[in-house]
């Protein structure tokens, strides 16, 4: 089957679209069809198939920020909350350093087995101090929520 | 495991398609960007390139 068409639909995260994309549905339709003893007759038929689409030249495009590339300096092309950015970005970074102090102290770990225990506790040092200052930063973290 | 800034073709500032990007796509010819907000970018493409140390992706559209 080969047609063409141009439709509004959604994409996973609900915002409607006015261009094509290519995707999966199903056609439903009728078509006559004989059987080895004579009997011809006709019965609808489910057909799930994708179109590939073509696009006009190159399609990045942001989905609900238009601004999203500079949504720190607080464009005002959408309802987004810089502050709300902030805060997810600073929550990300607690874990992700607190993932970081982890591995660090593994490092530290493997130094002691490798005979260094003078490196095993410089490092593990290291890894208390950075967690300390993460800790302050959760702290800010925990003011701003 | 860090974020990444998401660049078309090259990475230079004005190719900029989305920061903060935690999650990346591809799937049937589309890369789709999903950044620490839920914001997403969709482009027609491939993956060109991924310095995870730096951060940084290139992404090649699709030729029109």
């Amino acid at each position: 089957m080969s047609h063409e068409h141009d439709h509004e639909h959604m994409h996973e995260h609900g915002i409607p679209h006015d261009h094509e994309h290519a995707h999966e549905h199903i056609h439903t339709h009728a078509h006559e069809h004989t059987h080895a003893d004579g009997t011809t007759h006709t019965h609808p038929h489910e057909h799930a198939h994708s179109h590939p689409h073509t696009h006009e030249g190159d399609h990045g495009h942001p989905h609900g920020c238009p601004g999203a590339a500079n949504c720190a300096s607080d464009c005002k092309s959408c309802d987004m909350d810089p502050r709300a950015e902030i805060v997810a970005l600073m929550q990300y970074m607690v874990n992700h350093n607190t993932a970081h102090a982890n591995e660090l102290a593994q490092l530290a770990g493997r130094l002691k087995e490798l005979g260094d225990p003078a490196g095993y506790d410089q490092v593990m040092q290291a890894v208390s101090d950075f967690e300390k200052g993460n800790m302050r930063l959760s702290t800010v973290l925990a003011a701003m929520k | 495991m860090c974020l990444s800034t998401v660049y078309k073709i090259e990475k230079r500032p004005e190719n900029e398609v989305l920061k903060n990007v935690m999650l990346i796509e591809c799937k049937n010819g589309v890369v789709t960007l999903t950044d620490i907000m839920g914001r997403e970018a969709v482009i027609e493409g491939e993956i060109a390139s991924a310095d995870l140390t730096g951060g940084t992706v290139v992404v090649r559209p699709k030729a029109s």
